[in-house]
């Protein structure tokens, strides 16, 4: 390819050197980025699955917390209340006296026991469920065995009832009977008593010796009491002892069952139990969990730490590496760029090094391309310089010719008459020296015609000296660079001058038509070469030959400090397409007529040296209008700068 | 000479009245224990427990005094007391056999002061002594054992080799043949020094030794050294009774039940007893009749202890309260007809 384009840049192909060599360096620096960035990428990957399966886990845990921990915990506490409850309800039993109200109430604790045991069949904790049944279980045993003992309770306290009245009836008797003696009654009175302590006593003990002294004062009356009703009814009164001995066990044995409550409370405990293990596995699964998180944590932060560490030398690595290399091949591009070489960093062996090297050559190429297009450059100013003068010198030779053809005829003329003078005097010279007599008449026809033909001839010089004059002002001024005032209708009327033999040689007319114009300051000679070079360029191009064509010349003031030349022919015009290459250098229709400097001659001078305006009005066979519009005062110009524009 | 006489009867008589009002006005009880550990459980716990219900329910200020540290000796015991009496206490209650010569020394140095000895006997004007009708309670124990002995062999493990002791353990043997006649019953005692209260080493010794032997069911008297006999039950899987203090929870599902000897009743029954001027010199029994000997049910053993034993129980204690059993009282000086002691 580079070969290639040295082929097209048309530069000889035997001096581009051979590109650089294509190692086996493909992708280091890219493989290098790639497998960085897939390492970065899998320990994102990492991170993120660790990340989600943390929250797994934690949303595991809070599921097994929500739907197992926590409502079995609430189930223990419901249960706890139920016991509780229970606890109250059956110690209130033990103050009941009314049977009905035992009754009811029992079928009452009945109902909770039962609700207690559904409460612990629906416990999720099996191992203890067993041990719970069992103690609700005993439970149910006791509260049987509590009907039980207060109904026996019941019925010994109504049969205390009984006794009491019975008692109160016996002494009642003992004291109204009108069959005992004092000593009778006294003893029946003594029996009685004994039996009403028995009745009231809380003692067990002393019972039993107030029976033994009711027997032996029953013995004494036995032999002697007149009355046998009362002797029957006191035997039968004996009863009270062991009544009241059975009254006492039964309020003991109550009263130690209401000790066996604490049943209950082995429940509670039971339950307790069982709330505070499924608050320690809860808090078990919970430290688990924790502790796993925890582990989890410190291999994320490892993984965090590994992959900025890794993040860090990726960096420093590239930076090294890739970037800083490929900012010093950045900036010796940008170094070559400015124009201020910088050797091209091309060591290594990687993409870099080798863009550094195809830099590099490309570098050579371009300067070596750029080398012979300077060349080329210098040739073509040559060449152009060459044209330029070839063309000034062909305008010069134009201009001769003019000249020569203009002066020929008064100078002709003048030669020829002054001739016929020169024959003339000769011929009256010979005339006189012959002695003849020279008449009168044919002196003064000599005379006449000598002077006559010196008129003629000083007629035809004074025409010679005006036209050389002219030519003269027009051929000084172009050559002139200097900057003077002038008045640039005089300026025209030479240039009109001096063409107009030529334009009426080709069977044309020039018009001039100057307005009063102020003084201008600038360059007279610039200017009369542009206005030379435009009415030449008309007589060229405008007029297809065997026409006849006008060329007006027009100068006038313009805006203020300015002034307006108009050079317009009425000749073919110039197609639209070409008016934008019109002051192209070199750009020419009639490559054999013109070199195609003109206008770019005259587009120099007016934009160039004077600053001013030049604009093209044309239609096709209508005709051509220059306008130039000129400073007065044209800018100061080094004497180079007008040398060059002009040639 | 009559005069003087009269006159020294109506001051010793006014002196009464006034030493009467005296204690009812300027009531400053104190207790005094024998170690300053008396917020661990055991018998000081109970009395303790005792001091400040009486304190809550009647809104009197106890002074409660303890040694720096547990003691064996009378000296600090006696400046304890020094102490208390000094600072105005009156009555002083003192908590433990081991209060037994410090309290008789300051009967006969203060005899003004009211002096209340809990579980031991001093004979003075000023001393009312509290004691225990252990026996009761150890009949009962020895009953439930023999109750719950599924092998019909039960123990017995004493503390130091003491009369008391021996009260405990021939009770024991005989509420044992009283619902069993053909249980067998094994009493060892840990030793002849006060060591044998704290020796748990030994008394697990013996209790292995009795549960290898068969036996079931073990009742110590041994104090602290109580201990190694309830290890030994949980050790083994077998059954132990406590003493003194509630020890059911020391081992549950192992101890039966612990019998009690209820120190916050006495410390209770003294404090208001002085406080209403029922104090009286002499010795006291507490027993069955008035709960301050008993035995713990709880959540602990209330499985253990099956609702016809306790009926049995309840109704042995119906007996012995009413006098139909006599429970053997065994004070060294006759030969226990249950357990030979050789």
């Amino acid at each position: 390819m580079p070969s290639d384009a040295a082929q097209e840049s048309g530069l000889s192909p035997d001096v581009v050197p051979a590109p650089p060599r294509v190692a086996n360096t493909s992708g280091r620096a890219v493989l290098f980025m790639r497998r960085g960035l897939i390492g970065l990428a899998a320990l994102i990957v990492v991170e993120a699955v660790l990340t989600l399966s943390f929250f797994g886990l934690l949303s595991a845990h809070q599921r097994t917390l929500a739907h197992e921990a926590l409502p079995a915990l609430l189930q223990a506490q419901t249960m706890a209340r139920m016991v509780s409850q229970l606890d109250n309800e059956a110690r209130a039993l033990f103050s009941m006296q009314e049977p009905f109200a035992i009754e009811s109430r029992l079928f009452q604790i009945g109902v909770m026991t039962r609700d207690l045991a559904d409460a612990i069949t629906r416990m999720p904790d099996a191992s203890r469920k067993g041990e719970l049944m069992a103690t609700l279980e005993s439970w149910q045993v006791l509260l049987i065995r509590i009907d039980e003992v207060q109904r026996r309770q019941i019925a010994a306290h109504e049969r205390w009832l009984m006794r009491t009245s019975q008692i109160a009836n016996l002494h009642r008797r003992i004291e109204s009977s009108r069959h005992l003696s004092d000593s009778e009654r006294y003893l029946a009175l003594d029996a009685a008593g004994l039996l009403i302590a028995a009745n009231a006593t809380l003692d067990a003990a002393e019972i039993d010796t107030l029976a033994r002294r009711f027997t032996r004062v029953l013995e004494k009356t036995r032999g002697g009491l007149s009355d046998a009703g009362l002797i029957r009814e006191l035997t039968l009164g004996a009863a009270i002892f062991a009544d009241r001995i059975d009254r006492l066990r039964q309020e003991l044995h109550l009263r130690h069952l209401g000790d066996r409550l604490v049943l209950l409370d082995s429940l509670v405990d039971a339950v307790e139990t069982i709330a505070e293990e499924l608050s320690r596995e809860t808090q078990l699964q919970a430290d688990t969990a924790e502790r796993r998180l925890f582990g989890m944590m410190w291999v994320l932060f490892a993984i965090i730490v590994a992959g900025i560490a890794i993040a860090f030398f990726g960096v420093v690595l590239v930076n090294r590496r890739i970037l800083h290399r490929l900012l010093q091949l950045q900036q010796a591009m940008q170094a070559h760029v400015r124009g201020t070489p910088e050797p091209i960093p091309i060591s290594g062996d990687d993409e870099i090094a080798d863009m550094g090297r195809s830099f590099e050559h490309f570098v050579g190429k371009v300067g070596r391309r750029e080398a012979s297009l300077q060349e080329t450059i210098a040739h073509l100013n040559t060449a152009r310089e060459s044209l330029v003068e070839a063309e000034k010198l062909a305008s010069l030779g134009g201009l001769v010719a003019i000249v020569a053809h203009e002066l020929n005829t008064p100078i002709g003329c003048a030669v020829t008459t002054v001739t016929t003078v020169l024959n003339e005097a000769n011929k009256l010279n010979d005339k006189i020296g012959d002695g003849k007599a020279v008449g009168r008449k044919s002196l003064t026809e000599a005379l006449e015609r000598i002077a006559t033909g010196s008129r003629l001839v000083e007629s035809s010089l004074a025409r010679a000296a005006k036209l050389i004059d002219s030519f003269k002002s027009v051929a000084i001024d172009q050559q002139q660079s200097e900057r003077r005032k002038f008045q640039p209708a005089e300026i025209l009327a030479h240039v009109a001058e001096a063409t107009e033999p030529a334009l009426k040689a080709a069977g044309h007319t020039i018009t001039l038509k100057f307005e009063k114009v102020q003084e201008a300051d600038g360059y007279p000679g610039a200017l009369g070469q542009a206005v030379l070079q435009l009415i030449e360029n008309a007589l060229k191009h405008a007029f297809p030959p065997g026409t006849s064509g006008e060329v007006q010349l027009h100068c006038r003031p313009f805006a203020s400090g300015r002034f307006q030349i108009e050079v317009c022919d009425n000749g073919c015009g110039i197609p639209n397409e070409l008016l934008p290459r019109l002051f192209e250098p070199f750009f020419t229709t009639k490559m054999n007529q013109g070199t195609g400097l003109g206008l770019h001659i005259v587009h120099n001078i007016v934009r160039g040296l004077y600053g001013g305006e030049i604009q093209v009005d044309s239609r096709v066979g209508a005709g051509t209008c220059f306008r130039l519009s000129m400073p007065l005062v044209a800018p100061q110009r080094e004497t180079a700068s007008i040398l060059a524009t002009l040639q | 000479m009559r005069c003087w006489a009269s006159l020294q009867l109506a001051i010793s008589v006014s002196c009464l009245v006034l030493a009467s009002a005296a204690f009812a006005t300027d009531f400053r009880p104190a207790v005094v224990f024998d170690t300053h550990q008396i917020e661990a459980a055991g018998f000081n716990r109970e009395a303790l427990n005792g001091a400040l219900a009486f304190q809550r329910l009647h809104g009197v200020k106890v002074s409660l005094l303890t040694p720096k540290e547990s003691t064996s000796h009378d000296a600090p015991l006696t400046s304890l007391i020094d102490q208390a009496i000094k600072e105005g206490a009156n009555p002083v209650v003192a908590i433990g056999f081991i209060f037994r010569e410090p309290i008789a020394a300051a009967a006969r140095r203060y005899p003004h002061v009211s002096l209340v000895l809990i579980d031991a006997v001093v004979q003075a004007p000023n001393v009312q002594n509290l004691v225990f009708r252990e026996e009761e309670g150890a009949f009962l124990m020895g009953a439930l054992a023999a109750l719950a002995s599924s092998t019909q062999a039960i123990g017995f493990v004493g503390g130091m080799d003491i009369p008391l002791i021996r009260k405990f353990a021939c009770a024991y043997a005989q509420g044992a043949r009283h619902v069993a006649p053909a249980v067998r019953v094994t009493v060892a005692m840990n030793g002849t020094t006060v060591k044998a209260f704290y020796d748990t080493a030994g008394t697990a010794r013996l209790a292995k030794a009795q549960y290898d032997q068969g036996a079931d069911v073990i009742f110590h008297a041994a104090g602290a050294a109580g201990h190694g006999v309830i290890e030994t039950a949980q050790r083994q899987g077998k059954l132990a009774i406590g003493v003194d203090f509630n020890q059911n929870g020391m081992a549950p599902g192992h101890v039966l039940t612990s019998m009690l000897k209820r120190m916050d009743v006495a410390v209770y029954l003294a404090l208001r007893e002085t406080r209403d001027g029922d104090w009286r010199a002499g010795t006291r029994e507490l027993g069955l009749a008035e709960n301050a000997i008993g035995w713990a049910l709880d959540r602990h053993n209330i499985r253990l202890v099956k609702e016809a034993w306790h009926g049995r129980l309840t109704d042995l204690q119906f007996d012995i309260l009413a006098r139909k059993i006599v429970v053997h009282r065994y004070d060294g000086t006759a030969a226990c007809p249950y357990v030979d002691f050789q």
